[in-house]
């Protein structure tokens, strides 16, 4: 079934759209943050900065899970 | 004259959506790491995301208490507000002066700031310095910008035009769109782990500089008050607010954590602090490939941003001398409006002559910002405080209100038949306002004096005017709160939780009659 113009526009709004990529943007900062601040070694300043980014990124892709579902049950 | 009567009866209209919500409060607070990096850089050099990360977590906890307390009282009074409902008129009105104090500081910090990054353009006007009688370093041009900035406010304001919130959320979204570019590219191109490590291990600050830092840095967190503004113009607040305030509380904690992380990455902690008045610009502008047009573009959002700063610290306070004198803690002489434009003038007019006179007075010492972010933490963290113990103490004393968001981490227990959450957050959160105050007391020389002369001189007031109207001095004036939390939720569409309160007062009057038949045990 093709899902109408108001469906895709109702899980495409702006709040959902800067929850993902806020999200996804976090995690890869944390990664990048964790990696090149050889965040094991030098734990209390890259690491720790590296790991807050990530979860972070996590907490919104939580938050946007939680809201595209909250969408497709009202497109529905 | 009608028109110079007290506006007893002006409602504020609950149009704000979530994502207007959100991005007010955005606009507000969003921009206070515009001012911050730079200050705390030069307190707490290598050690400034650290810095930045605790007073983050006290900030944290601060915005937890103010969501759950602005959803469950959503009334535009804020903290002296709250303070007044769990410990009294007295302590409302000493947490009411303290946040006041802010506001004025709001003013003259956010609009010499502001006017700091307009002079990104014209670098000429940092380098002017007179020295008159004993005071040195003074830059009359930059004060006489800040004054004009001032005097723009005062007249928009008594005219009536507010930024439109369609305004806050283009400013918001511009300035989130704005940060994020700059922490991807600058991680991505420009940040050096081993220059952030190096200046972590051979810069670390002393204690006392560390704890002037981050007691400093709680001012990238200014604005919280505008989550309980934002709940007296919400539709629905106690849906909404607790959704938009945590999305905002996390944001501004992620992006202040992130600036100051990659600050010291790309630059020495001593540039950042020496570009004090437009710090953002200068690490934009350090950033590979998009610094040549970040840089500008970044000095243009802060001066806007911050000028939006500055203006809700004249809007704040005006609603909160309005919420004070409806509350009688101080004379309806504050809220006389104007009789063309039905704007509280004197209030307006006098909080920015305030503002002013700190902008003028702090332009006499050689770092302008940091005497004016020096007194600013005091009156933060003693309006924090007092909100805290006020949460604590409505949890047991007013546990029938619907708190449609609670701070985590609670126990239950029962008492009196009723059950009351304990909030063990709140005491944490208490304690880390506490720590922040004992290091302003202990490190910040000016605040520490002018903050707490500025209460006492409004406690004097304040007793003089209770006394002249034959009001308690320390004691409450009393109040139906029943009948008046039933209003405030009623006036916001929250039907369900209006249904929620009247059948929680039910139980409970049907408890105590039952006690009161069977009496004493």
């Amino acid at each position: 079934m093709v899902p109408s113009k108001k469906k895709i526009m109702n899980l495409l709004n702006a709040r959902l759209v800067y929850q993902f990529f806020s999200g996804i943007m976090f995690i890869i900062l944390g990664v990048v943050i964790f990696i090149r601040g050889k965040g094991l070694s030098h734990f209390f300043n890259p690491g720790l900065f590296g790991v807050l980014f990530f979860a972070y990124g996590l907490y919104r892709i939580v938050l946007f899970v939680r809201l595209f579902r909250k969408a497709q049950d009202e497109s529905r | 004259m009608a028109n110079s009567q007290p506006s007893e009866k002006t409602e504020l209209r609950r149009d704000v959506t979530v994502w207007g919500s959100f991005m007010w409060g955005y606009a507000d607070v969003g921009a206070d790491v515009y001012v911050a990096l730079g200050l705390v850089m030069a307190a707490a050099q290598g050690a400034t995301n650290l810095a930045f990360a605790l007073a983050g977590l006290v900030y944290i906890m601060i915005g937890l208490a103010y969501t759950e307390l602005a959803s469950a009282y959503p009334v535009a009074g804020g903290g002296h507000y709250f303070t007044l409902r769990g410990l009294g008129d007295f302590w409302g009105f000493v947490a009411g002066s303290a946040l006041l104090l802010d506001y004025t500081i709001d003013i003259a910090l956010f609009a010499y700031a502001s006017t700091g990054y307009i002079n990104f353009f014209f670098p000429a006007i940092k380098h002017i310095s007179l020295t008159i009688g004993p005071f040195t370093q003074i830059n009359p041009v930059w004060a006489l910008e800040t004054l004009v900035v001032i005097a723009f406010l005062v007249w928009i304001n008594i005219r009536g035009i507010r930024e439109s919130s369609l305004l806050n959320e283009i400013l918001g979204a511009l300035d989130i769109c704005t940060e994020s570019t700059i922490v991807i590219m600058g991680f991505l191109f420009a940040w050096k782990p081993e220059l952030l490590i190096f200046q972590w291990k051979t810069q670390f600050p002393t204690m006392h500089n560390f704890m002037y830092g981050s007691s400093l840095a709680i001012i990238s967190y200014v604005g919280l008050e505008s989550i309980s503004q934002a709940a007296q113009e919400t539709r629905r607040p106690a849906t909404i607010i607790p959704r938009t305030s945590l999305s905002l509380i996390f944001s501004v904690f992620i992006f202040a954590t992130a600036f100051s992380t990659l600050s010291l990455g790309v630059l020495p902690w001593q540039s950042i602090a020496a570009a004090e008045s437009n710090p953002m610009a200068v690490l934009a502008r350090s950033i590979p490939y998009i610094g040549f047009i970040a840089g500008p573009f970044a000095a243009l959002l802060g001066a806007t941003i911050l000028l939006i700063s500055s203006n809700s610290g004249v809007m704040s306070a005006s609603r909160v001398t309005f919420s004070m004198s409806q509350l009688k803690l101080i004379s309806p002489w504050f809220d006389k409006v104007h009789s063309k434009f039905q704007t509280p003038v004197r209030t307006i007019v006098f909080f920015s002559l305030m503002g002013a006179l700190e902008a003028l007075l702090s332009a006499l010492t050689p770092r302008v910002l940091d005497t004016l972010g020096n007194m600013y933490a005091f009156g933060a963290s003693l309006g924090y405080l007092l909100v805290f113990i006020a949460l604590i103490k409505l949890r047991f004393k007013d546990p029938y209100t619907p708190r449609p968001y609670t701070m985590p981490l609670n126990i239950t227990i029962k008492r009196n038949g009723i059950k009351t959450k304990v909030p063990i957050l709140g005491f944490i959160g208490l304690l880390g306002v506490a720590l922040i105050l004992f290091e302003v007391i202990l490190t910040h020389t000016i605040g520490r004096i002018a903050g707490p002369v500025w209460v006492f001189a409004c406690c004097a007031y304040y007793f003089y005017y209770r006394k002249s109207q034959g009001l308690p001095l320390f004691g409450s004036i009393k109040h139906d709160w029943e009948k008046e939390q039933i209003e405030v939720l009623t006036g916001a569409e929250e039907f369900e939780l209006v249904e929620k309160y009247k059948q929680t007062l039910k139980e409970r009057d049907e408890l105590l009659a039952r006690k009161k038949k069977n009496g004493p045990k």
